[in-house]
Order: C-alpha cells, then sequence, then structure tokens
C-alpha cells in the first residue's frame, strides 16, 4: 500500500514515515501543500495523511483540489485543534476522518488500516478466502489456521490483490502501490516475489489463490468464505 | 474638520449650503423688487409732472394750450436741474420746452397717439411721452405730445446706497446665523462626543461602562456598546481564569513526570502513558472552554438544521462501519442566536457522543416553542441515572478526572452554562440516553 503524508513538522514528518514504512507500507512524505498536492496527483496513493494546518496551502485546499481532479483514495486529516469546527470543514471538503494531535501512532495505524479497508470495499479487518485469511491489523497470513511466515514485501503483494480480489492487478499498479517513487520499474523483483508467495501459502500448488493473466498481470481468485 | 467623514464638516457644509442659497435669493428678490417699487414711483412722479404741465397751461385765442417760459415748478425753471420737459403741437407746429432744457441734447421726437402713454430709459434719463388730443374752440381735436425727462442719477444713488445697506443687513444676519448654527451644532454633537469621552475613559480604564444619560437616537447603540463591553471582560476573564487554571492543573502531571527522572523502563513508560494524556486533556478542555462565546445581545441568527446536517455528514464518514442511521427532525426555519462555533462545538460533541455509545441510530430533534430545545438521542445502552448527575455537575475541574474520560460533555457544560441553557439527561425511545438542551 502507497501512502502520502503531508506533514510541515518535520520530526513528525520523519517519525511517522519511518514508523509507517516498518509497518511495511511505502511511504511519500512532502513538507507543503504544493508538493504533497503534486506527489497526490501524479502518483497512486492508496491513502493520503494530511495535516490541516499547513504553510501557504492548507491541508483543506490540497483535500479539495485533491477531490477535484477524482483523486478517491481515502484521506485521514491531522489537526492540531480539536474544536468541531475544523474537523467538520475538513471532512466536508473530502476527508474521510480525523486524528488530533497528538496522538498514538498505534491510533494512526488503526485508522489507515481501517480506512485502507473500507476503500477496498471490506468492513473487517480479517480477510478470508477459505482457507486463507489475512489479518490487516496484525499484518498475519493464515492458511488452515497456520501462520505463514511472510517477508513484509511478500505481506504488501498478497494484501494488495487480496484486497481487491477478482481483480486483474498489472504489474505496473502493483509495484506503484507497492513501492514509492524511486524503485526501479524494470527489474523482475515482482515475479520473483509472487513465485515466492505461492511456494508459500500453497506449496501443493493445490488452491492456485493467485492467477497469472498473461500479459494483463495477476488476480487473487479464491472465493470469499465470509467477507465481514 | 478635514473630510467629508466628520459628522460636523457635513452639517456645517449642508447648512451653510442653505444659508448661502436662502440669503442669495433673499437678496436678489428684494434688489428686484426695490428697483421695481422705484421705477414705479419714478414713472408716477413723470406722470404727475405731466399733469401739472398740463394744469399750468392756458388757453390761446383758438382754445389752444400755451405754455409759460416759466413754470410753478422751480425744477424746470432750473438749468441742470435734472428735470426737462416739452410740448410738442403734431399739427400746429406748436414747440415747448422748459429752462431746464437748455444746454442738453433733449430729443422729443416721439408722437404719440392720445391717450398713449409711453417710457422710455436713456442713457442716464427716464423719458415719459404722453399723447393728448385738445378741441379747440370749434370743436377740432388737435395731438399734443407732452413729455418729461427725469435724471437717473439720484435714482441709481438711492439703488446704491440701497444695495450696500441690503449687503450688510444681509452680511450681519448670517454671520449671526453662522454663530447660532455653531451652538446648536456643538449642542447637538455634544451627546456624541460625550461618547468619545466614554469610551476614552473605557479604554484607560477609568469606568466600565458608557455611563452618560444618552438621548433616545444613541441608547440603542450605547446600550450595544455597553453589552458589548461586558461581553468582551466576560471572555477576557474567562481566558484569564482558564489560563489560571490550567497553569495550576498542570502543575501535578508535571511534577508527576519530574519525579518520573528517578524512575526507569517500563515504570517510566506507565507514567509517560498517564500523564500525558492527561496533560493533552488539560489543555485541550481549557483552552475550549476559554473559546467558548457566550451569548451576547449582539449575536446573530443562525440556521440550525445546516449545522447539524454538516456534522452529520461529517461523523457519518467518521463511523462509516458503524453504518449509523441519522435522524433529522428539524425545520428549516429554527435557528439558534449565538456564535456559530460554539454551536458546532454543542452539536459536535453530542451527536459525536450518541455515534460512540450508540448503537445504529441517532436521533437530531429541535422544537421552538420559541425558546430553542435541541435533543440528540441515540440506541446505545443509555445512561444510568446515577452518573445522569454526575455528568451534569458543572465545573467539576478537569485535573479532578480519571484522564481518558473525554471532554466533550465538560465543553458542552460549559456552552449550556454560559449561554444559561439547561441541559436535560433522559431515556430515548429509540432505546439509548436522550440529551437535551433548553435554551431559556
Amino acid at each position: 500500500m502507497r501512502l502520502l503524508i503531508i506533514e510541515d513538522e518535520q520530526s513528525l514528518r520523519e517519525q511517522l514515515k519511518q514508523r509507517l514504512v516498518a509497518r511495511g507500507y511505502s511511504v511519500d512524505a512532502a513538507a507543503d501543500g504544493r508538493e504533497g498536492l503534486f506527489l497526490g496527483s501524479e502518483y497512486p496513493m492508496d491513502l493520503a495523511i494530511i495535516d490541516i494546518g499547513l504553510p501557504e496551502m492548507s491541508g483543506i485546499e490540497v483535500i479539495r483540489e485533491l477531490r477535484k481532479q477524482q483523486k478517491n483514495f481515502p484521506i485521514l486529516i491531522l489537526t492540531a485543534r480539536s474544536n468541531w469546527q475544523d474537523k467538520v470543514d475538513g471532512l466536508e471538503a473530502g476527508a474521510d476522518d480525523y486524528l488530533v494531535k497528538p496522538f498514538h501512532v498505534e491510533e494512526l495505524f488503526a485508522r489507515v488500516n481501517a480506512l485502507l479497508r473500507r476503500s477496498a470495499g471490506h468492513s473487517t479487518s480479517v480477510l478470508t478466502y477459505a482457507p486463507l485469511s489475512l489479518d490487516t491489523v496484525r499484518q498475519e497470513v493464515k492458511v488452515n489456521d497456520e501462520l505463514i511466515d511472510l517477508t513484509s514485501y511478500e505481506y504488501r503483494v498478497l494484501e494488495y490483490l487480496m484486497l481487491h480480489a477478482g481483480k486483474v492487478i498489472s504489474k505496473l499498479e502493483l509495484t506503484e502501490h507497492i513501492y514509492d517513487q524511486d524503485f526501479d520499474r524494470d527489474s523482475n523483483v515482482l515475479e520473483v516475489f509472487v513465485g515466492r508467495l505461492r511456494k508459500k501459502i500453497d506449496p501443493q500448488s493445490t488452491l492456485k489463490p493467485i492467477e497469472t493473466v498473461r500479459g494483463r498481470g495477476y488476480r487473487f481468485s479464491l472465493a470469499a468464505a465470509t467477507d465481514g | 474638520m478635514g473630510n467629508t467623514r466628520s459628522l460636523t464638516t457635513r452639517l456645517v457644509v449642508s447648512a451653510s449650503v442653505l444659508l448661502a442659497t436662502f440669503l442669495g435669493i433673499a437678496g436678489f428678490s428684494l434688489d428686484a423688487l426695490y428697483q421695481k417699487r422705484a421705477s414705479e414711483s419714478l414713472q408716477n412722479e413723470l406722470l404727475s409732472h405731466v399733469y401739472t404741465l398740463l394744469s399750468a397751461s392756458r388757453d390761446d385765442e383758438n382754445g389752444l394750450p400755451v405754455l409759460d417760459k416759466m413754470m410753478p415748478d422751480p425744477r424746470f425753471n432750473q438749468i441742470d436741474s435734472g428735470l426737462l420737459a416739452s410740448v410738442k403741437g403734431h399739427s400746429n407746429g406748436y414747440s415747448w420746452s422748459s429752462v431746464s432744457t437748455l444746454g442738453h441734447e433733449f430729443v422729443f421726437n416721439q408722437k404719440m397717439i392720445p391717450g398713449q402713454r409711453y417710457t422710455r430709459v436713456d442713457d442716464d434719463r427716464m423719458v415719459l411721452y404722453f399723447g393728448i388730443a385738445w378741441e379747440d374752440y370749434e370743436g377740432v381735436p388737435n395731438n399734443y405730445t407732452f413729455s418729461v425727462a427725469s435724471d437717473l442719477r439720484p435714482y441709481r444713488e438711492d439703488l446704491n446706497s440701497f444695495r450696500k445697506e441690503l449687503t450688510l443687513w444681509l452680511g450681519g444676519s448670517a454671520f449671526v446665523l453662522m454663530l447660532v448654527q455653531a451652538l446648536l451644532l456643538r449642542w447637538g454633537m455634544l451627546p456624541l462626543k460625550q461618547a468619545a469621552t466614554d469610551i476614552k475613559q473605557i479604554e484607560d480604564g477609568r469606568q466600565e461602562q458608557l455611563q452618560s444619560d444618552y438621548p433616545v437616537e444613541l441608547q440603542a447603540l450605547t446600550g450595544n456598546i455597553n453589552s458589548l463591553i461586558r461581553h468582551a471582560n466576560a471572555s477576557q476573564q474567562r481566558y484569564r481564569k482558564s489560563l489560571g487554571d490550567l497553569a495550576h492543573s498542570l502543575k501535578t502531571p508535571l511534577a508527576l513526570l519530574q519525579a518520573a527522572r528517578e524512575q526507569d523502563g517500563q515504570q517510566l513508560k506507565n507514567t509517560l502513558d498517564e500523564q500525558l494524556p492527561r496533560i493533552d486533556e488539560l489543555i485541550q478542555y481549557q483552552l475550549q472552554r476559554a473559546a467558548v462565546m457566550g451569548k451576547s445581545s449582539v449575536a446573530q441568527s443562525i440556521a440550525l438544521l445546516p449545522v447539524v446536517e454538516k456534522i452529520c455528514r461529517s461523523l457519518a464518514k467518521v463511523y462509516h462501519d458503524q453504518h449509523i442511521k441519522f435522524d433529522i427532525d428539524i425545520n428549516a426555519d429554527i435557528s439558534f442566536r449565538g456564535d456559530e462555533t460554539d454551536l458546532m462545538e454543542l452539536l459536535g460533541n453530542l451527536i459525536d457522543n450518541a455515534c460512540k455509545y450508540g448503537r445504529h441510530h441517532v436521533r437530531v430533534s429541535a422544537i421552538s416553542t420559541p425558546s430553542l430545545v435541541i435533543t440528540v438521542e441515540d440506541d446505545g445502552a443509555g445512561i444510568k441515572s446515577q452518573d445522569r448527575v454526575k455528568l451534569l455537575q458543572r465545573g467539576v475541574r478537569a485535573d479532578q478526572k480519571k484522564p481518558g474520560q473525554g471532554i466533550g460533555l465538560d465543553i458542552v457544560n460549559e456552552i449550556v452554562g454560559l449561554y444559561e441553557a439547561e441541559l436535560v439527561i433522559a431515556d430515548s425511545s429509540l432505546g439509548g440516553a436522550s440529551v437535551s438542551v433548553s435554551f431559556a
């Protein structure tokens, strides 16, 4: 999942980026509204975390502009002021949730996770496609209730495919949502990850959960058992 | 006085224009009237001289008029007297001129039809021509023209001195009127000046309100200024009190943190986890409490429905996963008198609580009978009656609460108090709590 952070406070921005990257997200960070708007308009983001009180171009303006450009990824606003006027203004401009500073990073993770699930159309944090289940909060994958040990990148690939189950996801899209802008797109690292993933979750190759659609990309093709 | 933004300038300019116009018209018409009357009286005088000439004439052998060299009015007999006369007979060639015409080129070439009169102004003379028919003894009418001229110089001197006097009088009255006007203006503007002085006194801190007895027209304004001042004072005091409370209440957690420097590891983390949210809540609570504007007599009316809709739309996003159904039962014409931010805080906290503690159903309703009652209901577990009293208690300091309780209802209580409203907690027909705010 690729996240955008627009926050002018450098230490908070760096800290958030670090924590979110450690959690397996690819993160683009901007220090002001203009740069943030550029990143949000030019790159396929899955979610944006925007501070309302930005210099030059306010967070509210960035949100309005992004929504005007039909960017529909969820937006979480950060506000230093806890009054309702600010919260309502941000939400009316197009944000989906708010967090008042100061906050616990765990709280931020929970909101981000909920918004990502919500935007993919899932209402619970555990995606279950029997016998496979993926817990987006714990970032755990189980097959037949047995924990599978995945690397962070493998988990990200699987999570993205499962959140968009049934849809064909091109390699380009997958790359863009898994890595930030500095990634070398020409490498075949992705094929390697998918190959290892298949081996780990389906060693006997009986389920075939990840389908290769020739020339177009990959598709997660197990039927949902219970979703929500 | 300077510019037209000054009331005094405006009044002085308009009164002066009015005065100038009035005096101008008066002077002009008085002058015209005087000229008319003077010229009329001169004409009458000339006519009376004609009659004098007629009565001084005697009949000759044919019964036709003949005038003597010397006339009863000495002015006719004196050279340069300014009064000239001449008589001409049209048929018999009779011609007579008074002695006073000697040396003057006085042309009496006008032939008048009997009964006709004609006045002409020549340079500095006014001439009256008068035509008459005189019957001789045989009853044949003979036409004569009697002409009398008078020097206009004395008349013009009169007019000039009249004008001088007129200017003097009008100028004098203009001066007096301006003086009176200035005095009246000072008197009329006195209350405004007093208000300015009063406000200056307030600025200097020597008094707190506009005290003087103001005229009716100003009372609405001064009353509002007074209530604004009261309002500003109250806000300021609230700020001061909040800051005082904040400083005071931060001491305890800060002292605990200071003491925690000695602790290590898990113990330190526990203290931080306990005290940091507490500090955050204290700051939020006190600052928000201070920011409440409160009731003011100059508050505007805010339509309630759009604000409620905005908050519900926003909260529907925040509580997306809860699939909350919002029922809004508010007439479009119901409005709230007060500050919009206060209303937003009040409703935001109440509706947010309803979403937090309710399950899937939140109802916001309002009636205005005519005092406004806003009710927020949910379908949650409700509030136990022993807890209700505690929730309604005002002035419970936030530093005496356990952390994590949230400050939403405290702010609601603060706003309710400042608007002299009443908070009522009851059971809702939805199954959960019903919280009503009744404004006085």
